[in-house]
């Protein structure tokens, strides 16, 4: 498949889950699991 | 013989590391030149530091259960005055003048490094056939693949070339090799093991973590990369074991598929339950991923794809077409699969709230052909690059055979329970002896 055809795919896909689902979800990129210790803080 | 049994024969003066590292040495020698599993190998520094480890034993000293054993690093682990090439033309002639904390801290522990392995070139694919340091060979039939990018270190710890080794894990790259090579690979928790020093692809995926030949091993090789104390509990008994009832038995190999479910048979017979799920969107969670990685790795290797340091000529076909459609995403792309993933991980949040792990087959099918392995990555990372979105702790590991080749499943628990995970695989690799 060509580089372009891949990248529309996913763009496809992702923009139709986003607009699914996320459509109010939170502008972070960051990937936090705290610890039970820290989420009792 | 297992880590533990060389950690023990070690403390009772049965044998010594050197001779444990000349024995590794004398296995790379041998077996080395077909398979393809080290890039370079430093036998007069290992033999050295073996020496000296020795020393300090007769002295009384003892740095616990690695001190002595001989490990080996993945090429993209940074490696004081030690070739770290990533398995990259580009890097070819990188000397670190720093160790990564994981190589710092199994110094440390008094793993003795034999050398560095071979892998996928900038742990960018899954096969681990490097165009410029040749192709990493399955020892259970060298005209397959070794699975990657962690290949070489999957090979060496199956080879017996040395008792364990790290590897890293963006999309796989522990637990393809793993299942296609018969070992345990574990992927913690992001976040638990340290990756200063090692080469990044995706930085918001990258895992590192070991591989070695049974769970304890694994665990013991955790610890010491992790700097802490893992007590792992052989049991299942009372655990709710999450079976899924869609995707992960979608076009299956049958002798996956029912290795896989004897397993979970074999769950029960320890005393855990099995619940049948229904997994969150895993082909969104695929896409997430695949969009999130293409834009991480695109920015990361920028400066020698179009930058200043042009090297597109010392790229391999394969990382180089994957590194140009991530130059070709749009930002809203990269943006919209990080929200994304914000949502995915509150859903498997929710999901392993109601059972303690999750059984999956690791990949759909034994180790393929090396003549038929060209565009098999997203068929072979379906079941496990999700899970590095997510960032819980996953594991491969042996649960059967077909034709002479190892099937690999993959239990998964929740965020930093990496402890309790590894006792359940614990439980089920001594009841499953394979």
């Amino acid at each position: 498949m060509a580089e372009n055809d891949v990248v529309e795919k996913l763009c496809a896909e992702l923009a139709h889950a986003a607009a699914e689902l996320a459509p109010d979800a939170p502008m972070a990129i960051d990937l936090e699991l705290p610890e039970p210790e820290q989420e009792e803080q | 013989m297992t880590l533990e049994e060389a950690t023990a024969a070690l403390a009772d003066r049965r044998v010594s590391s050197v001779e444990l590292t000349q024995a590794c040495l004398e296995r790379i020698e041998k077996r080395n030149p077909e398979l393809n599993a080290f890039i370079t190998v430093i036998a007069g520094e290992a033999l050295r530091f073996a020496e000296e480890m020795d020393r300090e034993r007769a002295d009384g000293v003892a740095r616990g259960p690695l001190h002595g054993i001989p490990i080996a690093h993945k090429d993209n682990v940074f490696t004081h005055e030690v070739k770290t090439t990533s398995g990259s033309k580009i890097f070819a002639d990188f000397e670190p003048s720093v160790d990564a904390e994981i190589a710092a801290r199994l110094e440390q522990a008094g793993a003795v490094l034999v050398g560095k392995t071979n892998m996928h070139e900038l742990a960018y694919g899954i096969t681990s056939l490097n165009p410029h340091y040749g192709p990493v060979r399955n020892p259970h039939d060298s005209a397959r693949i070794a699975g990657g990018s962690s290949g070489g270190s999957a090979v060496a710890v199956a080879d017996e070339m040395c008792f364990a080794a790290t590897g890293t894990d963006t999309g796989g790259s522990l637990r393809i090799p793993a299942s296609f090579c018969g070992v345990v690979g574990v992927k913690p928790t992001y976040g638990l093991v340290d990756r200063e020093g090692i080469q990044p692809l995706a930085f918001t995926l990258d895992h590192a973590g070991p591989l070695a030949r049974t769970v304890r091993d694994a665990a013991t090789m955790l610890a010491a990369m992790s700097g802490r104390e893992f007590e792992v509990e052989p049991s299942l008994a009372g655990r709710i074991v999450g079976l899924p009832e869609n995707f992960f038995f979608d076009d299956v190999d049958p002798d996956v598929s029912h290795a896989v479910k004897h397993a979970a048979d074999v769950c029960i017979r320890l005393g855990a339950h099995i619940e049948h799920v229904v997994m969150p969107d895993m082909e969104l969670l695929n896409v997430v991923s695949r969009t999130i990685t293409l834009a991480e790795a695109a920015a990361v290797f920028e400066p020698w794809v179009d930058g200043q340091a042009d090297r597109r000529a010392d790229i391999g076909e394969d990382v180089l077409a994957l590194l140009d459609q991530g130059r070709a995403l749009p930002a809203t792309a990269y943006v919209n699969a990080q929200r994304l993933r914000k949502e995915l991980i509150e859903n498997f949040r929710g999901l392993l709230e109601t059972v303690d792990f999750l059984l999956t087959p690791a990949t759909p099918a034994p180790a393929p052909l090396i003549t038929e392995a060209a565009d098999i990555r997203v068929a072979t990372t379906r079941f496990v690059r999700g899970f590095n979105v997510i960032g819980f702790p996953a594991i491969a590991m042996p649960c059967g055979r077909t034709a002479g080749l190892p099937i690999g499943m993959q239990l998964v628990g929740g965020p930093w329970r990496d402890a309790e995970l590894l006792g359940a695989a614990a439980a089920l690799e001594d009841e499953l002896a394979l």
